[in-house]
């Protein structure tokens, strides 16, 4: 048997600007056309895409219909990605050259079935351990590579939130209202700078108080998640200094300043947010060290688990363990320093 | 003209377990393709040598390039491993298991065996991965190493699954499944490995008295040395941290909160993702004096890269300004120990002693949320060792005693008034 061929030599090995050819600009113009058809969302087919182009970039090819009549680039390509990446990527990876295997290979006149076949038998795999999984491993680190920030108590969040206010009067109302929604909502980055005053709605609780909802939209689920008091007052300041109130305002909640009909970038967001960190005296810390300290606050104040992720609008109760784990761990920590200092 | 030195002689590892000769003075390694041998002389009447035992082994240690350059299977095996974001220290574990497997399968069959041989011969296979001789004459690897070791091999199987799928005609899982039931021994509805030496569990702990001394004493270096030393110990006990995830600590990896303490994020073995550690404030105290007490000295001498929090470089520096070593940890601990008369204990026991001490007065769950223990069982068999004196201590307390009665009258007209059960 022939040793398997390691990377051929390229010359374009850290370039990111290969160009593939017009037959395949038209295969994954149609590819993207036929996904979204069948009902994928937007983002998803925009990863795959973006994937495919990776796995022709990786290979050096130029062409997806040459890529894909050799499957043993493929695999290679899968196998052993030139620079490390996650696992998450490789597995995206995998996903967008079946998805294109299958819906483009009917097109094609390739044999769907035969070539996944081919695929999994190049690929590394374990021992399956049931009929729903192939075993097949893949490349990439399943390590975290960003580094994450200390976690946080509801004191620094409150100071996060007045430090974001340190900064020039025409920007300092909307800048503690952008960070107060970070600190005290479960709404993610994406959706607080896509914000409109029209889902900001008052309604009373069955305590019979008034509280700030915000409406989005989640993964075709409809959510109304509390807005807590330090960022309902927050965004009821910011509302006071355009001279209007909530339910009066209409369009986007924070806007650019060159196009108020436009939404602030995520990029300026988050700038927006090391800077307040920065004030703060806090190491930068991302949107993640934030909703884990509010889940642990409101967990501290007696909601459980389940009632932290109705709250958050989080999807499954896991989620909101892994986010109380490293509280829970500091936690830990402290009782048992308090033993050893005795 | 100076002739260029050979690389493959003397033999930075022997290709043949060392022999002994006759007087118990000389060990030989011989080249299996050299007529000439390479002689290491033995201390005299030492079966195992106190210091010389970690370097033979070290000397021993399988680090021929040749397999890797001859074996485009270990190659290839070694990119995909490094392809699947294997942390660095797992890297090595791997690719030295694979070598002692080749290795050991040359002794066997004294000749040259490649990796593909050894796969189209289960029995070899098997034979190669429970062979527990350790290098060190007299002595045999423990169950652990051997699990290691078929941990590797499973490994090298399952990145390799195509080629060999290939190679073999059948699946590889099926074929090392094979190999290692070949040289199991069968019980009940099962397999057992036999082979290897019990892992030793634990070690002493030191008591908290112990401890207080040791810490004591560790200042007694003048200068920063003093305050790293009782820095770096205090934390060692005061959170339970491995001694090498502490030792690599990186400046960029302490992180000063508003309320003065310090959070560090070790890296500890097997685990993909730091664990965060928060120092006390007394501790904190303690870390930022060893800081500030280095940082004037090097200002002073105009040698060292100054130590800051939040910045990249090594935080415990040795005497030559680079990272601690950790022979160097164990020597200031040793001698620390020795001067106020106890056993010279390990690093690690510190460890043991945090365990111990917090799972005397906290259930477990949280002793082990707060040293980083994924679950109970590593903790309780290995860390936590239960002193005598405070079982003895916490039984004479009077309060967890019944009163009894005093006389056979008294207990007789006490147990009449309990009505009897029905």
């Amino acid at each position: 048997m022939q040793q398997l061929p390691l990377f051929p030599p390229s010359d374009n090995r850290h370039s990111r600007t290969t160009q593939l050819d017009g037959e395949s600009e038209t295969l994954l113009g149609a590819f993207r056309s036929l996904r979204l058809a069948s009902g994928v969302s937007l983002h998803s087919v925009a990863r795959e895409v973006s994937q495919l182009r990776s796995l022709a970039r990786e290979s050096g090819m130029i062409s997806l219909t040459q890529l894909f009549t050799d499957m043993s680039t493929v695999a290679r390509v899968l196998r052993e990605p030139r620079s490390p990446i996650s696992h998450s990527t490789s597995r995206a990876r995998l996903l967008a050259a079946q998805q294109f295997i299958k819906v483009m290979g009917r097109n094609l006149r390739w044999d769907p079935a035969a070539m996944l076949t081919t695929l999994d038998a190049l690929l590394p795999s374990r021992p399956s351990t049931g009929w729903h999984t192939a075993g097949t491993l893949l490349a990439g680190s399943r390590g975290r590579r960003r580094r994450r920030g200390p976690s946080l108590t509801v004191s620094d969040l409150k100071r996060l939130v007045d430090a974001a206010a340190e900064t020039s009067p025409d920007r300092a109302s909307r800048d503690r209202a952008l960070v107060a929604l970070h600190c005290f909502t479960g709404l993610r980055p994406e959706e607080i700078v896509t914000l409109r005053w029209e889902s900001l709605v008052n309604e009373v609780t069955p305590t019979g108080t008034y509280m700030l909802l915000v409406c989005v939209e989640r993964a075709g689920r409809s959510l109304r998640l509390p807005v807590l008091e330090p960022a309902a007052e927050a965004v009821r300041l910011f509302a006071w200094y355009l001279n209007a109130s909530i339910d009066s305002l209409s369009g986007p909640v924070f806007s650019a300043r060159r196009w108020p009909e436009e939404t602030l970038a995520c990029r300026t967001a988050r700038d927006i947010l090391a800077a307040a960190c920065r004030r703060a005296g806090l190491p930068r810390v991302e949107a993640v060290e934030l909703r884990s300290a509010l889940a642990n606050w409101l967990h501290s104040r007696g909601l459980s688990e389940h009632e932290v992720r109705d709250t958050l609008g989080i999807n499954r109760v896991r989620s909101v363990d892994r986010l109380l784990e490293r509280h829970t761990a500091l936690e830990a920590q402290r009782r048992v320093r308090e033993i050893l200092d005795r | 003209m100076i002739a260029p030195p050979r690389t493959d002689w003397p033999p930075t590892r022997p290709t043949t377990l060392p022999s002994i000769d006759a007087n118990n003075d000389v060990v030989v390694y011989q080249h299996p393709d050299a007529e000439s041998s390479y002689r290491q002389l033995c201390l005299p009447r030492l079966e195992q040598p106190p210091r010389r035992t970690r370097s033979i082994e070290r000397r021993a240690a399988p680090s021929r390039q040749g397999h890797e350059g001859q074996d485009w299977l270990l190659t290839n095996y070694l990119t995909r491993l490094e392809a699947a974001g294997v942390a660095r220290s797992g890297f090595g574990a791997y690719r030295y298991q694979l070598r002692s497997v080749l290795i050991i399968a040359e002794r066997l069959e004294t000749r040259s065996v490649s990796l593909s041989e050894l796969f189209r011969r289960p029995r070899l296979l098997g034979r190669a991965l429970v062979d527990d001789a350790a290098r060190t004459p007299g002595t045999s690897l423990s169950r652990w190493t051997l699990a290691q070791r078929r941990s590797a091999v499973r490994s090298f199987v399952s990145l390799m699954h195509p080629e060999l799928l290939e190679l073999l005609g059948r699946d590889p899982h099926d074929v090392l499944d094979s190999a290692l039931r070949s040289v199991a021994e069968r019980v009940g509805g099962g397999y057992r490995l036999t082979g290897g030496t019990p892992r030793n569990r634990g070690g002493y702990v030191p008591t908290p008295q112990q401890v207080r001394s040791i810490l004591g004493d560790v200042t007694r270096e003048i200068g920063w040395p003093g305050a790293r030393n009782l820095a770096f110990f205090s934390i060692l006990r005061s959170t339970g941290a491995r001694v090498n995830a502490l030792r690599e600590l990186d400046g960029s990896d302490c992180v000063e909160m508003p309320d003065g303490t310090l959070r560090l994020f070790l890296h500890e073995k097997g685990k993909a993702e730091p664990r965060e550690v928060e120092l006390g404030h007394s501790v904190s105290r303690m870390l930022r004096d060893y800081i500030d007490a280095f940082n004037r000295t090097a200002r002073v001498l105009g040698r060292g890269r100054p130590i800051r929090a939040g910045e990249p470089g090594p935080v415990w520096r040795g005497k030559s300004s680079q990272r601690w070593a950790y022979d160097d940890i164990r020597r200031v601990l040793a001698s620390a120990c020795n001067h106020i008369g106890i056993e010279p204990i390990t690093p690690h026991a510190l460890r043991r002693a945090f365990a111990t001490e917090a799972a005397s007065a906290l259930p477990r769950h949280i002793v082990a949320l707060a040293g980083g223990w994924r679950g109970l069982e590593r903790l309780d068999d290995h860390y936590i060792h239960p002193r005598t004196p405070t079982i003895w201590d916490k039984l004479s307390r009077d309060e967890h005693y019944p009163e009894q009665p005093a006389t056979e009258e008294q207990h007789h007209a006490t147990t009449a008034a309990v009505p009897p059960l029905r």
